[in-house]
């Protein structure tokens, strides 16, 4: 039915080399970490610059709170863009990566709560970094020259 | 100045024609009249004396006459301009009629009619003249420092 | 009183006509017409105009007839003026105009200074053009600072001819340069209907920083009526406070107070209320004796501030507190505040290194219940420190390192709390990983193996019991993970699209340990979720590790559009196949499993062999229209666990329809203690809709019903005016409260309020901006800015 595996060889990503510039924060930990799996190098002088803002959850309580059980649809949302250093042509225009999940947490254990919404966030992070190969593979090879 | 009625009278001019029975001269043709500080110009200059053949009134005329006199010592020139100037030299006092204009001290008078007394601040300015349109009156004043 | 005010062609007012912008909310504006004169030489020339001018006896200088003054950017029309003879001052007859820095001034009588801006105006009609105010006064001052007086006056921004409100005092001065007025004996006119009174008020006349400054807040419900009068203290740039005394007949003068700073990346707010004799108000919960807070203080406090010290290494200070757990119901100003359940404290320092990251935190709250009960309270975690670390190799291979410890301490009666939350005492926990991940674009494949090692010393304090105080417990967690991504590309939705399909495996093995013995710090056991399909992990916390020998199976579809790669629609179904029973649960014994015949549920939940199948579908249907669907279905028992339904729709032009289903089988959620569980399958509908007629009239309404018990548990219903010169928000909200007991709709009780936020636009808000709980309880929804 057509499907094939997915693959250009090593590196998912046409993109064998990038600068990331990004804030000293959990997320962009996420992104190095994703972007080194797929076969794609971080190096200072890369001909692309992959520039990655600050992330922002925001939670919002879904339904009711029934006895401290509250449904939380937990979004994070962080602004990035792709540009060719050359000519600082974008080749990806600054636009959002958004990815959200729901929550459900409980008051009876605060620290718990409080654990679980870390253990969230980090999970979200995790799949905004993948989101954001996605947003990365069209890039095609000739695009960087 | 106070002695400017009776001081001696310097006139040029292209041509020069007395009538000794109304007791006027008139001179013509880019007249320069010189009687004590008041020096007056125009292209016709008609000088009307009175019965004991003192100047009683000078009338000029031209593409604007000219007047300037020193109203006292301490006072700076003051200037006249107007296609017609009436010089009431008993009174001391001037008409500027039809774009009249008045530089007295730091103000500047313009309008249809400008009529000022030398030996006493009184300036008269108005924006209707008869045989002239209307020409509103137009000022500027500078206060003192 | 001020004297009336002209018609609008005499204010420089411009009907738009034809050509009125979109979405303009005036008729008209106001234009500053063109000088008549030019400018002197220097700024303190004079220049006019006039039919005539003389010189007057006294030496002074008298225009007449449509005279025209020009010096610097002032400009005076008036029938006859007189400058005196030292020519620093100008008189005017009126009917006259004046027109300097933006702002037309007609009046009958006037006198100005020309050594500088001052001008004294009588039954002065004024316009400032660019912050579209205007109004009249008996006399109007510019003084020498270039602040405006106004005695007598009446102030406004509505259109000329409209008067839908203003603001009369005897007394008025505004001050353009720093952006706002007082006014002494000021009385606010709605429609000629005296309002409000101030002895003394400020208020904002352009859109500063003042704009934060709030006009009186009106609120009432019941028979109980409420209002408040912030103060607003513009400090200096970067650090600025607000006092609001607030008057409630229920219960007395409560003052608040809020401090907002910003030093470098230090910022940071303190807020608070204090009520030194609160007179006990009518008892919104039914639950609670009459005369609970009768004379009692009332207060809370909420600080807050974060900074860095540098980049790696960043602060957080909180902490929150309240007189009782009632506060907040009986003073929360928004319906959001209403709803607070708890306040956090916390003191943070956070490391983050390049391979470390360290972590140092006292944290605690105060939970807001009343009556508290002991097992309610909850734990301080003083301190936690936490040091994470991660390697990785080239070939894949990769390691782990988690440790932290933590000392638990909480203020309770030992001898009244259970068993295993009895206990304070120090937690060390370490989790050191070993994995290798290999992912080539196609696929990937990740072994992984996690010791976790804990250890307890614990005190049980005045309880006696024979439980170890010093406990230790050594878990291996081994997992499989791998999957491959096929891909194909393909048309859709009437574009090109890459679709993958995303098969997965995952084996996880952790085998059962005894932890009958431990206390439960920050344990909860988790609800069934697509997450924990993938995760060896049953509890959140510690303090338990869930014996698990599962392997999940599942497979994803994704469509992705070519060019963005951003994704249209994505599938996913999964499900674990059980191969041990899992016993450990809270109780944390290995050897025994829930009773079948008293507590069913969890029997089931622990011996099923395989878990619900979860179905998740994300869809952005056009780019208007999205659903999102999650179900999880028992395929043994043949019934749906829980099922979670969205169809979202979004209008560029703003308006909003949300249509929500949710349902919960009773007992899917083992969290929280006995009183916390549902005692009834929760079935619910959530819509919701926000319609933006135009740019003037927002309509917003929310509607949550409990079909279980056949009861709205929320109604909610808004109308937002937005109009030239001010903008309303009336809001209706009724809502159900549980008063904290999930397991019986018994001691429920319905509690409702009436929201009123008049804003006079160029005046600030007036009451509490409802904005925030708005787009919450609507999502999608962003409210248009009121000015």
């Amino acid at each position: 039915c057509g499907f094939h595996l997915r693959g250009l060889g090593d590196t998912s990503l046409g993109v064998e080399r990038l600068t990331l510039e990004a804030p000293n924060a959990p997320l962009t930990e996420e992104v190095q970490n994703a972007l080194e799996q797929v076969g794609t190098k971080l190096d200072k002088n890369a001909p692309l610059r992959l520039t990655l803002g600050r992330e922002e959850t925001q939670e919002r309580e879904l339904g009711i709170r029934d006895a401290g059980k509250q449904d939380i649809e937990l979004t994070l949302r962080a602004p990035f863009s792709v540009q060719r250093k050359k000519d600082g042509a974008y080749l990806i225009h600054p636009q959002q990566i958004e990815v959200f999940n729901v929550v459900d947490t409980q008051d009876s254990n605060l620290l718990a709560r409080d654990d679980r919404l870390t253990e969230a966030r980090q999970e979200l992070r995790q799949r905004a970094a993948e989101q954001l190969l996605d947003r990365l593979r069209p890039l095609s090879v000739d695009s960087v020259r | 100045l106070e002695g400017d009625a009776s001081a001696p009278i310097e006139i040029s001019a292209d041509r020069l024609e007395l009538d000794d029975k109304a007791g006027t001269a008139i001179y013509t043709g880019d007249v320069d009249m010189q009687q004590g500080s008041m020096k007056l110009t125009g292209a016709r200059v008609e000088i009307q004396r009175n019965a004991d053949g003192q100047v009683s009134r000078v009338t000029a005329t031209g593409d604007r006459a000219y007047i300037e006199q020193k109203p006292s010592p301490e006072d700076p020139l003051a200037k006249g301009w107007g296609q017609t100037i009436v010089y009431h030299a008993a009174e001391r006092r001037v008409e500027l009629i039809d774009q009249a204009e008045l530089h007295r001290g730091e103000d500047v008078f313009n309008g249809a009619y400008v009529e000022y007394q030398l030996d006493r601040r009184v300036v008269e300015a108005r924006a209707e003249a008869e045989g002239t349109q209307r020409q509103r009156v137009r000022m500027t004043l500078t206060p003192e420092q | 009183a001020p004297p009336p005010s002209l018609p609008p062609g005499q204010l420089d007012w411009q009907p738009w006509g034809a050509e009125a912008p979109s979405g303009a909310l005036c008729k008209g504006r106001y234009v500053m017409p063109e000088y008549l004169l030019p400018p002197g030489d220097t700024p303190r020339q004079v220049r006019s105009s006039a039919d005539s001018a003389r010189y007057g006896e006294a030496g002074e200088t008298i225009l007449s007839g449509e005279v025209i003054l020009r010096r610097d950017d002032s400009q005076l029309e008036a029938p006859q003026l007189t400058v005196n003879a030292a020519r620093d001052r100008v008189s005017a007859q009126g009917p006259l105009a004046l027109r300097s820095s933006g702002m037309l001034v007609r009046g009958n009588a006037a006198e100005l200074s020309l050594d500088s801006d001052a001008a004294s105006i009588d039954s002065a009609h004024y316009v400032a053009h660019q912050q579209r105010l205007r109004g009249d006064a008996q006399q109007l001052q510019r003084l020498e600072d270039g602040r405006y007086r106004l005695t007598e006056a009446s102030f406004t921004t509505c259109e000329p001819g409209d008067d839908t409100w203003r603001l009369i005092s005897n007394d008025i001065l505004l001050d353009r340069e720093q952006g706002f007025g007082t006014a002494k004996h000021a009385r606010l006119e709605v429609g000629k209907v005296p309002v409000f009174y101030w002895p003394w008020v400020r208020f904002p006349i352009d859109d500063r920083r003042q704009s934060g400054f709030l006009w009186p807040t009106l609120g009432f419900s019941g028979d109980s009526f409420d209002y408040a009068q912030p103060y607003y203290f513009n400090l200096a740039p970067n650090y600025d406070a607000t006092l609001t005394p607030r008057w409630l007949t229920e219960h007395g003068l409560l003052l608040g107070g809020e401090f907002r700073y910003l030093f470098g990346s230090d910022a940071g707010i303190i807020e608070g209320a204090y009520l030194a004799d609160d007179k006990g108000g009518e008892r919104k919960n039914p639950n609670d004796p009459p005369d609970a807070f009768d004379g009692e203080e009332r207060w809370y406090l909420d600080y807050r501030h974060q900074g860095r010290f540098s980049p790696r290494l960043g602060y957080q200070l909180r902490y929150g507190a309240a007189s009782d757990g009632r506060y907040f119901e009986d003073f929360g100003t928004t319906f959001g505040q209403q709803d607070t359940e708890f306040m956090s404290r916390l003191a943070l320092l956070d490391y983050r290194g390049d391979t470390w990251q360290l972590e140092a935190r006292a944290q605690g709250y105060q939970r807001l219940e009343y009556p508290l009960k002991e097992n309610d309270k909850p734990f301080y975690r003083l301190p936690s420190l936490s040091a994470n670390a991660a390697w990785s190799q080239d070939g894949g291979f990769y390691q782990q390192w988690y440790s932290n410890a933590t000392y638990f301490w909480r203020d309770v009666n030992e001898n009244l709390v259970p068993l295993d939350e009895a206990a304070t005492g120090t937690r060390l926990h370490l989790a050191p990983a070993l994995g290798w991940r290999k992912a080539p674009s196609w696929g990937f494949l990740e072994p992984r193996l996690e010791m976790l090692y804990t250890a307890y010393s614990l005190d049980y304090g005045a309880r006696d019991t024979d439980r170890d105080e010093d406990l230790t417990r050594t878990v291996p967690v081994s997992s499989i993970d791998a999957g491959l991504y096929f891909e194909r590309d393909m048309q859709a939705f009437g574009a090109d699209y890459r679709q993958t399909l995303e098969p997965r495996l995952y084996y996880a093995y952790v085998p059962e340990k005894e932890q009958s013995e431990f206390p439960d710090f920050d344990t909860e056991p988790l609800a069934f979720s697509w997450n924990q399909l993938w995760s060896p992990y049953r509890f959140t916390g510690v303090d338990r590790v869930g014996d698990v020998n599962k392997l999940s199976y599942g497979v994803s579809t994704r469509f992705l559009e070519d060019e963005t790669g951003r994704e249209r629609l994505a599938l996913s179904l999964g499900q674990s196949a059980y191969f041990d029973d899992r016993t450990i649960d809270m109780t944390g014994d290995p050897d025994t499993l829930p009773n079948r015949d008293t507590n069913f549920e969890e029997w089931y939940r622990a011996t099923r062999n395989r878990s619900p199948l979860v179905t998740r579908l994300d869809w952005r249907i056009t780019d208007r229209w999205s659903t999102r669907y999650e179900w999880l279905y028992d395929d043994k028992r043949e019934r749906t666990e829980q099922n979670r339904v969205a169809l979202n729709y979004r209008h560029p032009d703003g308006h909003v329809l949300n249509l929500g289903y949710r349902w919960e089988l009773q007992g899917f959620d083992p969290g929280g203690d006995a009183e916390d569980r549902l005692g009834y399958n929760r079935e619910e509908f959530d819509t919701s809709f926000a319609w933006k007629a135009n740019n003037r009239f927002d309509l917003i309404g929310r509607f949550l019903y409990d079909n279980t018990n056949d009861r709205a548990l929320e109604q909610l219903a808004g109308v937002q005016w937005n109009d030239c010169c001010y903008g309303l928000q009336l809001v209706w909200r009724e809502w159900i409260d549980d008063n904290d007991t999930a397991n019986t709709i018994a001691d429920d009780y319905t509690d409702r309020g009436i929201f009123l936020n008049f804003v006079f636009k160029g005046l600030g808000g007036v009451g509490q901006s409802a904005d925030q709980y708005f787009e919450r309880a609507i999502p999608g929804y962003r409210t248009t800015a009121l000015n």
